[in-house]
């Protein structure tokens, strides 16, 4: 009897002793992460607004760890191949991804991914929410989005537009659109907003959804706002109605967020929170989303982890409703 | 034809009969819209033409004077048996033992097939490795794989 | 005017003393890459990649850059000494110019090599900095037929231009095609070839896939020859060239320049193939063509003068149209990612710094290579003084590191092993990596463009013949075709030595 009670105590003891070695091991790790430069994927190609956003943001946590934190555009699949690169690389912290929460939300409604959107990935922070726009060449012949739509309803499947990829808020915006006019236009996705503007500006396609890399050209001349799709009208263009006004039951609500592999070290992922949460307060961040036209919410890992269970919920309702799909393609977790 | 070209032709022929399942699989689309298969569709039915010409040509050409001289002769391409083995047990520990005693490792055996007396593959083995080290895992900064016993 | 202020401009960034020591360091660099076979620039500039990410996108590419056109004269050294090309773009150099060296005018080919280098580079350099502007202009017209049939013609290309046969380039080229197609959907995320391995979701590394082919490839080819003899016995006296050198090499530089040129602004283009094409011609238009192979200086002026233009110009499609000609600007594509610059039509206005900068440290950097080149040649003759038993390994050693550092996973050196295992079975029967490589660099762009090309014709292929620039690119792939079936019915040997020279000495690219 005594001998078992003495075995019993030695192996809590040792359990205790191996879970204390376990806690501090990943104690030590959180302290000493990081030792080296940390990789932020970004979904979309160089000088969209994730992209300049994921950069600002890089350059402001860089000067709180005092380690660099590189962007790598991995453009492909509505930010999707981004994802899941991040998913191939060992959780430790040193490769997180910066994506617009829609590329969790609605593509993968839209579009069958390789991954549980929900499950695979934990949101460490929400830290803006972009400017969306419609916009045309400045030479073209519509002036509003009516011109546009009615245009578009005289001529089925002549219209063409870009978007920075299937299943995006900017593609899901214009579906919005063209399920209430009844109207049919060719959707040609791009790999980002930079990409699709480029398209727009050499005339390959008749007007684009973009997010805010839209601007310069603008302020050049060279585009014509035609509806923006937040709740509220953009200080910058109070002139330009958004699509709510115009009569269209959208409200832009893809939040900019960084997000890490679920099975990332506890401790790591409150240290990165942390770290970014710091760094959504530099200064010289807060005036390139200002440059960008990016309105700048945060969000902390928990909330913004509620966010998309609801948002998915209500996508999903919505995406049914509209007849766009019959039931969510990817399974949320 | 030669026997060389013959199996490579088998290879390309297996390969572009895969890849057109799979492309089948994944959905060619339409014209309209076309889908994920639809490159890999295509680059599998031209590869398939390809390889039928090439092993027709083969076939009907009549083998011209001297046969072409064996490419294996006169080399010692066990060395190279021994290297990709070596390679592929490298892939295989590296993660799990970690960078300095897996690489030792293989320095040790791509070394000795040089032929140098034993006590120089050693040395040459341990400097290479400590050298590469230091530039890269300490001076460059590459988190090269620690494995179990933390190096 | 104009032209000449931006490139003050960009003098004054790559005159920065941070960027002038940049410049120095990718041309070192690549000088010794090019000396040293089986490591090529693309392991190089992955290996250095990491390094860069804390430097400012102008200095991060001009250092990267220079590695790659440092490697034109590393090559020609160790070609021109010991018959060993250190880079494939450097094999025709061998066929004269050792045989110079063997005549004791080692100084003299060496010196021509050199200057016709840093002409050209510099010519190439005016074309760049002349066409790229104009061209940026107009290839915002571009759309996705145009990129469509520009690409199919690089694809015809490839194969056209391939030493060997043109069927198994074309083979090659549709077995990279299929390659690239490994991974997500880039339209519809869909998951291809994949077989649910989670690193073969972003597809196959360029990098790891052109290590493999090439360098480890290169590793095996040397490992299992048994004697592997150089020659190392060369006194080198007399850099300059005679008088006489110069009369007999100075229209061949020029020829070398113009084909150099016009093949390195051409998608699958670039300073491989035009050093061979330049040789053939200077072959074609010599009053006696026998002296060739025998040490003519000719032969050494104009494959390195056409290598040089062509890694100048090769910037241009890179820049203007974001089409990389070649593995190692795809590579270069990769660098000016991270930093934030996407190369295209809009780069030119955007990121003035970077491409004037850039241009502006390549016109330095010619000149440094001349310069630093010179004198350190016995140093390069030191390098490859290095035993082959010790020098593999070593460099086995390097693609491995190279290849774990790209993502820092072991994924990627498998990836590296097996194509190195595949690229000695394609030299073993008569394929060649360079058309796989560059088919699996286009492969992506040709697919979407494809794509997007189909759905704004609503399905119709007359989207491609009614746009005359889409429409001239296929036509002179059909033209192509069309020669390749005709000299392939009447295909004699021609060529020999080249063909079998290539065989032994395929480096990296």
């Amino acid at each position: 009897m005594m001998k078992t009670g003495k075995w019993f105590v030695l192996a809590i003891a040792g359990v205790l002793l191996l879970t204390m070695q376990g806690i501090s091991e990943d104690q030590a790790m959180a302290a000493a992460y990081p030792d080296r430069p940390i990789t932020l994927l970004v979904g979309f190609t160089p000088g969209g607004s994730v992209d300049l956003s994921a950069r600002a943001l890089a350059n402001a946590v860089k000067k709180i760890i005092g380690r660099p934190v590189v962007i790598e555009n991995k453009p492909g699949g509505t930010g999707t191949v981004a994802l899941a690169a991040m998913l191939a690389q060992n959780p430790d912290g040193y490769t997180l991804c910066a994506t617009p929460s829609s590329v969790l939300i609605r593509v993968p409604q839209m579009q069958k991914v390789p991954f549980k959107p929900l499950k695979n990935f934990k949101p460490l922070i929400g830290y803006a929410t972009p400017q969306l726009a419609i916009v045309v060449r400045s030479d073209a012949p519509w002036k509003s989005l009516k011109d546009l739509v009615n245009d578009a309803a005289k001529h089925a499947g002549n219209i063409k537009y870009a978007t920075t990829g299937v299943g995006s808020t900017t593609h899901a915006a214009v579906e919005e659109i063209a399920a209430k006019e009844k109207i049919q236009m060719i959707h040609v996705p791009y790999k980002g907003g930079s990409e699709a503007l480029t398209a727009l500006l050499g005339g390959h396609v008749d007007f684009a959804s973009l997010t805010a890399e839209f601007i310069p050209s603008l302020k050049a001349g060279q585009t014509r706002l035609l509806a923006t799709m937040n709740e509220k009208r953009s200080p910058q263009f109070s002139g330009t109605p958004t699509l709510k006004e115009i009569g269209y039951d959208f409200v832009n609500d893809a939040v900019f967020s960084i997000v890490c592999p679920s099975n990332l070290p506890p401790a790591v992922r409150e240290k990165l929170e942390k770290v970014f949460a710091q760094a959504t307060q530099d200064k010289e961040y807060r005036e390139t989303l200002e440059k960008i036209d990016l309105i700048p919410v945060s969000y902390d890992g928990k909330r913004l982890e509620g966010f998309l269970k609801s948002n998915w919920e209500k996508i999903n309702r919505h995406l049914i409703a509209t007849g766009l799909i019959k039931e969510a393609a990817t399974l949320p977790e | 034809m030669e026997k060389r070209d013959r199996i490579s032709c088998v290879v390309w022929l297996v390969l572009s009969f895969f890849v057109c399942i799979t492309s089948l699989h994944l959905g060619v689309g339409t014209l309209h819209n076309p889908g994920p298969g639809f490159i890999l569709f295509g680059a599998s039915i031209l590869l398939a033409i390809f390889t039928g010409i090439l092993s027709g040509i083969g076939f009907f050409k009549k083998t011209k004077g001297a046969r072409p001289a064996n490419v294996w002769k006169g080399l010692n391409w066990e060395t190279n048996l021994i290297v990709v083995v070596a390679l592929i047990a490298y892939c295989l520990v590296l993660r799990k033992i970690g960078y300095v005693m897996t690489t030792f490792g293989l320095m040790l055996v791509l070394f000795s097939l040089g032929k140098m007396k034993p006590w120089a593959v050693v040395l040459g083995a341990l400097i290479t490795v400590l050298f590469s080290y230091c530039l890269f895992g300490y001076f460059l900064k590459t988190p090269l794989p620690r494995g179990m016993i933390g190096f | 005017m104009d032209t000449l202020h931006d490139l003050l401009y960009g003098f004054s960034v790559a005159l920065q003393p941070g960027n002038l020591f940049l410049v120095f360091v990718g041309c070192f660099l690549g000088t010794l890459v090019g000396v040293l076979p089986g490591i090529g620039p693309v392991g190089a500039i992955s290996i250095l990649l990491p390094m860069t990410f804390q430097m400012e996108s102008a200095g991060a590419i001009i250092m990267l850059a220079g590695i790659y056109y440092g490697v034109m004269y590393g090559g020609s050294t160790t070609s021109i000494l010991v018959n060993v090309p250190g880079e494939t773009a450097s094999v025709v150099t061998c066929l004269d110019g050792y045989r110079m060296a063997r005549q004791g005018r080692a100084g003299p080919a060496l010196g021509i090599a050199a200057f016709s280098s840093f002409f050209a580079g510099t010519i190439g350099l005016i074309g760049l900095q002349l066409i790229a502007g104009p061209l940026a202009t107009i290839a915002l017209k571009f759309g996705p037929p145009e990129y469509f049939a520009i690409i199919v013609l690089a694809f015809t290309f490839i194969t056209f231009l391939s030493r060997g046969s043109s069927l198994k380039a074309g083979i090659m080229a549709l077995v990279g095609l299929i390659l690239s197609g490994v991974g997500l959907d880039p339209i519809t995320s869909q998951q291809r070839m994949t077989f649910g391995i989670l690193n073969l979701f972003e597809g196959i590394g360029v990098a790891p896939l052109a290590m493999g082919l090439f360098g480890v490839a290169e590793v095996f080819n040397n490992l299992e020859t048994v004697v592997f003899k150089k020659s190392l016995a060369v006194k080198i006296k007399d850099i300059f060239p005679t008088r006489l050198d110069w009369l007999q090499a100075k229209w061949a530089i020029v020829r070398g320049t113009l084909v150099g040129f016009f093949l390195g602004i051409l998608p699958g283009g670039g300073p491989v193939i035009a050093t061979f094409i330049a040789y053939g011609v200077e072959k074609a238009t010599a009053k006696n063509p026998e002296r060739f192979g025998k040490g003519a200086i000719e032969g050494v002026a104009s494959s390195e003068s056409a290598n040089n233009a062509a890694a100048s110009t090769s910037f241009i499609p890179l820049l203007t149209l974001g089409i990389p000609p070649n593995v190692v600007l795809a590579v270069l594509l990769g660098t000016f990612l991270i930093h934030g610059v996407l190369p295209g039509p809009l780069l030119i206005k955007e990121h003035p710094d970077v491409f004037w900068g850039l241009v502006g440290s390549m016109y330095i950097g010619n000149a440094v290579l001349l310069i630093l080149n010179l004198p350190l040649i016995p140093l390069w003759v030191q390098v490859l003084k290095i035993p082959d038993k010790i020098l593999y390994p070593l460099i086995l050693l390097f693609c491995l590191i190279g290849a774990y550092s790209i993502n820092n996973n072991v994924f990627d050196i498998v990836v590296m092993v097996i194509f190195g295992i595949v690229g000695y079975l394609f030299r073993k029967t008569d394929y060649e990596g360079a058309p796989l490589i560059m088919a699996f660099v286009l492969g992506p762009m040709v697919e979407v463009n494809l794509r997007r090309s189909l759905l704004i014709s609503q399905g119709s292929f007359s989207i491609f013949f009614t746009r005359p620039i889409a429409l001239g690119a296929l036509l002179v792939s059909l033209v192509l075709v069309i020669f390749m079936y005709r000299s392939f019915r009447k295909r004699n040997r021609s060529d020999h030595t080249i063909g079998e020279l290539e065989k032994t000495t395929n480096s990296g690219l």
